[in-house]
């Protein structure tokens, strides 16, 4: 294992200083708060749960402090713009391009599991021609690394690959591998990338499936890396884009007005001990061959097994090997999109929830730099906050009803003269839930502020439209914070104690959330808020109110939950030009060519897809064959008898017949599928009208 | 017992399918199949219609019609061309890949010599590196 001491950075004492300083900035701040809680709570009361309540407090008062002192460090930097320690340089002209051909290239990487072929096609399509106006496009190989495991996924890749090739030219550098076989997931998928043709490229630039990166970042940051050989990984902050829906673009403006604040202020704590958030990310290939491949956690629970977060650990043992990992705040042309609705979005963080609890196994692992070990506990943070709150909440709400049932002591001690009235301050919980409101409010503030300072008010339709959308942003985040944290507090719950909460799968795109989907999910928050706050009302009136902006969150969950998931409101407020964003007030040319392509990609949808065209289509067929590498040697007899029969029961009873294993079992085996092929041509009408040839006309 | 796939013969495999009575007898039936199919595989009517006189020349049911046709392509499509080598043991997908891919057959073969290319694998270890190292 490389190990090389921090000092010889020129950076790393710079971030001791400033880490200690945002230590100091969130102990002392958390201790006096917790105090004030102290003198706040009623006396003489339940000590236990008095002590329990100011110790969670503080918890959480340290947690939200973390996002204002990093809002306001970030603030600075946009405002002062002090030196950096990584130049992001514009793209390099002055190599002749004989010069740039002679190194390796890098290899862009897009890991895809079940996507929607036309955008991932459209996608790749719009950054390839994004670089060859910059003349750089043969400095760069591109990999569609497929995992997907459904027939009619796994066809329609191979079709848009191959589109895609035959749109660009025959000579593009864009290739098509789907794995056998998903181990380990994204992770597994990109390290048999690297395991196979690591080999043939210096870096690689990570994708998500619905990730955009324009040529003149993918050139910064190729070009960045060869003048920085000691940094192993670069993660640029994208840019969340193309959302439509209202809760979309809620978080899309909130991305694009508070992002590049915190990540200015996440750069200067973290420096060259950043991390990494899985895509739109470029990575040294050797030392991640060499450092970065993960373990297996052991146990079988939820927190043991594949590790689900590999990004953040991927950065950490960078780090380890002695590479440094940087965050590009600065640098622009990275896009995202993000899931459409709050459903969704809680169905990922179900995900997420568990890959950032796993990491508490690795928080004391041997050999990793101590601000990874923040990272890993910020993470976990992300969620069990949300379960402290909820134990803050459940226990002053249980003090009070405990205070309403049972008379107070007014001589708590033995031979007492005089006696002990309860103290109540509401004045002053009043002033201590101000000025933790301010605490969480003041970083959109610090954001608004840098944006006027910067010139960038009319990136998001001018000062006042700004100020106007913020509060429409804020008055959501408030609605929704309570619904999230109900969620989150039940993953954390269900994960350890080793229950699986079932979601659906991701949804991208603008479906909208169901009534009936909404009432599902979020019924019971609902039933909760209503008896707990009559519960509370029917013993303590007053304290009542101070549930409300909670409790009264979880009672609307579901149709705010239904009306946030559609586009029509998320329209409105776009055409009164609020929550606009850089990206909609003047849109980049490589977003406006992926819409168009996109659009053009989704207006010719083809007359067969997936399984059936694979069988009934002759390109599509000879396409299917072609890519499935032969496999020779021996087969098992009973193998070749199973697709045998799978294939009689194909032409007999017709594709709907057949589930998608048996579908899977045609499709991996050229022979099979090419005598499928011609069998169903041939087939009687009865039979052929399942596999619907009577709708193959002229071009399929 | 394992048996090598390739030693199965195959016309007895077609021949359990046709026993099971599924193909299509009707010559009206199979000259509208063949047409689409043509179609489908992008050629223009005139050429689709050709082939289709070509596949049915000497009559049969519907599998015997499309197995002429299967020949047919491989043979006419691989004279003079060079088209990569696949391994599979139906020579009809090179050619009818080409043939989707792009209307001429120059075009076609041009994209389809590069489709598959891959760069170099050189397979090289990824191995967790030990917390106690």
């Amino acid at each position: 294992m490389a190990h090389v001491d921090g000092h010889i950075y020129p950076w790393a004492r710079s971030a001791i200083w400033r880490r200690l300083l945002l230590l100091l900035l969130i102990f002392i701040p958390s201790i006096v708060a917790s105090e004030f809680m102290a003198g706040i709570l009623p006396h003489p009361g339940f000590a236990f749960l008095d002590d329990i309540l100011v110790v969670v407090f503080g918890l959480l008062f340290g947690w939200i402090s973390i996002g204002l002192w990093t809002s306001l460090c970030g603030a600075l930097i946009m405002i002062l713009r002090p030196n950096r320690w990584i130049s992001l340089t514009a793209p390099s002209r002055d190599e002749t391009k004989d010069e740039r051909i002679k190194r390796p290239c890098t290899a862009v990487v897009m890991p895809i599991y079940r996507e929607d072929p036309n955008r991932v096609a459209a996608a790749l399509e719009a950054m390839y021609r994004s670089l060859q106006v910059l003349d750089r496009e043969l400095d760069f190989d591109f990999f569609l690394l497929s995992d997907s495991d459904e027939p009619d996924a796994w066809v329609d890749e191979e079709v848009a690959w191959a589109s895609l090739r035959k749109r660009l030219g025959g000579n593009v550098r864009i290739f098509y591998r789907r794995r056998r076989t998903n181990i380990k997931r994204k992770s597994g998928n990109i390290a048999d990338f690297c395991r196979r043709w690591g080999a043939n490229y210096t870096f690689m630039i990570v994708l998500d499936a619905d990730s955009l990166m324009s040529g003149e970042t993918l050139v910064s940051l190729v070009d960045t890396m060869h003048r920085n050989p000691g940094v192993g990984l670069i993660q640029t902050v994208p840019s969340t884009v193309n959302q439509n829906t209202l809760f979309g673009r809620l978080q899309q403006f909130a991305n694009s007005l508070y992002g590049p604040v915190f990540s200015a202020g996440l750069h200067f704590w973290q420096l060259g001990d950043g991390g990494y958030w899985g895509h739109n990310a470029i990575i040294r290939i050797e030392p991640f061959r060499q450092h970065c491949a993960l373990p297996r956690l052991p146990g079988k629970g939820m927190l043991g097994g594949e590790i689900l977060s590999h990004d953040f650990v991927e950065a950490a043992l960078m780090r380890r090997g002695g590479s440094s990992v940087w965050l590009a705040y600065e640098l622009k042309g990275s896009y995202e999109e993000s899931p459409p609705a709050l459903l969704d979005e809680l169905k990922r963080d179900r995900r997420w929830a568990q890959g950032n609890l796993q990491h508490m196994r690795l928080i004391f692992a041997r050999g990793l730099n101590v601000s990874h070990r923040v990272v890993f506990i910020n993470g976990i943070m992300s969620y069990v906050s949300s379960l402290l709150w909820f134990v803050f909440l459940l226990l002053s709400s249980t003090e009070v009803i405990l205070r309403a049932l049972i008379p107070p002591n007014y001589f708590p001690h033995a031979h007492m003269l005089f006696p002990v009235w309860p103290v109540w301050n509401p004045f002053w919980a009043a002033g201590l839930a101000g000025f933790t409101m301010a605490l969480l409010f003041l970083p959109k503030v610090l954001a608004v502020m840098s944006a006027v300072f910067q010139g960038r008010t009319g990136e998001h339709g001018g000062f006042l439209r700004l100020l106007l959308s913020v509060l429409i942003e804020s008055l959501f985040s408030i609605v929704l914070a309570p619904i999230r944290m109900l969620f989150h507090t039940l993953f954390v719950l269900s994960i350890f104690v080793g229950r699986q909460v079932h979601w659906g799968a991701q949804t991208r795109g603008d479906a909208s959330t169901g009534w009936r989907d909404a009432f599902r999910y979020h019924v019971p928050g609902t039933l909760l808020g209503i008896i707990w706050a009559t519960t509370v009302y029917l013993f303590s009136p007053g304290y009542f109110w101070w549930l409300i902006p909670v409790m009264g969150s979880w009672v609307i969950a579901i149709p705010v939950s239904v009306w946030t998931s559609r586009t029509s409101p998320g329209a409105a407020l776009r055409r009164a030009g609020l929550l606009l964003t850089p990206e909609e007030v003047s849109s980049p040319p490589l977003l406006k060519d992926f819409r168009n392509t996109f659009a053009r990609l989704c207006s010719e949808p083809p007359k067969l897809h997936g399984f059936v065209a694979a069988v009934v289509n002759p390109g599509v067929n000879a396409l299917h064959c072609a890519l499935l590498r032969e496999r020779h040697g021996t087969i098992n007899e009973e193998v070749a008898m199973s697709r045998r029969r799978i294939l009689i029961k194909a032409l007999k009873e017709g594709p709907d017949a057949l589930g998608s294993q048996e579908r899977m079992t045609l499709l991996s085996n050229s022979d099979v599928l090419s005598e499928l092929h011609w069998a169903v041509w041939s087939l009687r009408e009865d039979k052929a009208c399942a596999w619907q040839l009577d709708t193959i006309r002229g071009n399929g | 017992m394992n048996m090598t796939e390739r030693d199965r013969d195959r016309s007895t495999q077609r021949a359990r399918i046709l026993k099971t009575d599924l193909q299509s007898e009707s010559d009206d039936i199979i000259s509208q199949r063949l047409y689409s199919y043509l179609s489908v595989m992008g050629l223009t009517s005139e050429q689709a219609e050709q082939w289709q006189v070509r596949a049915q020349f000497g009559g049969g049911n519907a599998t015997q019609v499309f197995a002429r046709l299967r020949l047919l392509i491989s043979e006419h499509w691989q004279r003079g061309v060079d088209l990569p080598q696949s391994g599979i043991t139906d020579a009809s997908v090179m050619p009818r890949l080409r043939y989707w891919l792009e209307p001429t057959h120059e075009q076609g073969a041009a994209c389809l010599k590069t489709l598959f290319d891959t760069p170099p694998i050189h397979r090289r270890s990824m191995i967790f590196d030990r917390w106690d190292n």
